[in-house]
């Protein structure tokens, strides 16, 4: 009797380990960090409070440049119902100290967004610099795998990635809340398609405000 | 072994069969999670919060072409990065692609709240019937959170459900026909269906959750005897007769 209430104690014990243990390793395996390089120009990709820490970063990097990223003009920019993320993100860049000059905006025609073929061609036309790529710690080891699959190792190396933590869900905080549960879900996802180095498909032609308008009221049946 | 290689033949072959299959059986999986209803003209419509880059602009046709009176915007909680100033409050971009798109200030109300989910979204939305007791609504979304927000209207308002339709806006992001082949249709689609258990586990009734409960527990039980029977239980016996044929050697 006793030998069998020990034996379903510490069959609870080890499933409450595994239970604990099991989401942490789960969640860090998307995380990935390379070592820090210095004089590096600094790239904010994706992830909570990129731009804060891009612009610290720089601050304290007097030679290095802030790179930012744009991709075609999604609906709402093309209409001025906001700002292009880029001209806000040199606005506060700007108004942080860093001079105009070391602010580097990268265009990409591709929509969605893909990074990627900018960040090749910036790194063959400037052979001696390097990039720190900062980037939402769930998606970080994906961008590490998309990265050594598609670029040149030399190019790859000359990339490092820096993990940002999100203040709403993050490893060290806690992430089994409902915003991180889906995040690590997403990130999954996109882990097993770089992995399995499964491309995107193209999307649809991106439609102008008045074509989308026109054919969400076609698509009802109610167009005029 | 050969039992095992039967099971793993048997495995590859199903494995097989759905891929060779997918384009029959995926996009009925994305058309399944639309259920966009529209019954208009409509006295209010409303682009639930996310999806800016559609919802509003489907939202402004609608206004424009006299098929609902006026738009509603769920005011949401700010994120972090709306606080830095990063980005743009997601409310405050919808009020204007309306404005921009030709929908007057006068027929645009602001619904106060503090919302994060689409379950409390649609509780916010309830404060249009203390205004307008009789209002008919439409709530605008993308195809794949159609049943998700009809879910929570039928959820969480009850009384207004029947003066509630979903309409869906169509995203450009993807072909929802082959889905499964971009990151974006990919990850849309599965994760609806992942959010759809969760609402079913937090926001359903007290007797529906027992039933789930109870469910699992016969599903555990019956998984457990299957086991024993399969395996176990001949072990043993085997065990059994090799130690009853053992002193006859």
């Amino acid at each position: 009797m006793r030998k069998s209430l020990f034996a379903l104690a510490s069959a609870c014990a080890a499933l409450a380990m595994l239970g604990w243990i099991c989401p942490q390793v789960l969640v860090r395996g998307l995380v990935h960090a390379d070592p820090p390089m210095t004089d590096a120009d600094v790239l904010p990709l994706s992830g909570d409070n990129a731009m804060g820490e891009a612009i610290k970063q720089l601050v304290n990097c007097q030679p290095a440049c802030l790179l930012l990223v744009e991709g075609a003009p999604p609906r709402t920019v093309q209409v001025q119902a906001k700002q292009s993320s880029s001209s806000r993100r040199q606005q506060l860049s700007i108004a942080a100290g860093i001079e105009p000059q070391r602010i580097v905006v990268l265009t990409a025609e591709s929509r969605p967004l893909y990074p990627l073929q900018v960040i090749e061609a910036w790194l063959r036309a400037h052979p001696q610099r390097r990039l720190r790529v900062l980037q939402d710690e769930f998606s970080s080891r994906q961008l590490r795998v998309t990265l050594d699959r598609r670029l040149d190792p030399a190019l790859s190396q000359r990339i490092a990635i820096q993990p940002l933590p999100d203040r709403r869900y993050s490893i060290g905080k806690g992430w089994i809340n409902r915003l991180g549960v889906w995040r690590v879900f997403d990130a999954y996802l996109s882990l097993a398609r770089s992995l399995l180095g499964i491309r995107s498909a193209e999307p649809p032609r991106y439609l102008s405000p008045d074509e989308y308008e026109q054919a969400f009221l076609d698509s009802l049946g109610l167009a005029p | 072994m050969i039992r095992l290689s039967r099971r793993l033949l048997i495995g590859i072959l199903l494995l097989l069969a759905l891929f060779l299959l997918r384009f029959q059986w995926l996009p009925p999986m994305a058309a399944w999670l639309d259920v966009s209803r529209p019954r208009l003209p409509v006295d209010y419509v409303i682009p639930l919060p996310g999806g800016n880059d559609t919802r509003p602009f489907a939202v402004a046709a609608l206004v424009r072409s006299g098929l609902a009176r006026q738009a509603a915007v769920v005011v949401s909680v700010s994120t972090p990065d709306n606080r830095d100033g990063v980005v743009e409050p997601m409310h405050e971009v919808t009020r204007n692609v309306l404005l921009k798109r030709g929908v007057a200030e006068s027929k645009i109300l602001m619904l106060r709240g503090t919302s994060d989910c689409t379950y409390t979204d649609v509780q916010v939305i309830a404060s249009i019937w203390e205004h307008d007791a009789r209002a008919t609504v439409a709530i605008v979304t993308d195809p794949a959170h159609t049943r998700r927000a009809r879910w929570a209207v039928n959820r969480a308002l009850p009384t207004y459900a029947d003066r509630v339709c979903v309409i869906a806006a169509f995203n450009d992001l993807y072909d929802e026909n082959t889905w499964w082949q971009s990151d974006a249709g990919l990850a849309l689609t599965l994760t609806e269906y992942l959010k759809l258990g969760y609402y079913g586990l937090v926001y359903s009734t007290g007797g529906q959750r027992l039933a789930a409960i109870i469910t699992v527990i016969m599903l555990c039980g019956l998984g457990i005897r299957w086991c024993y029977h399969r395996h176990i239980v001949p072990t043993a016996m085997a065990a059994g007769n090799a130690a009853v044929d053992a002193p006859a050697k």
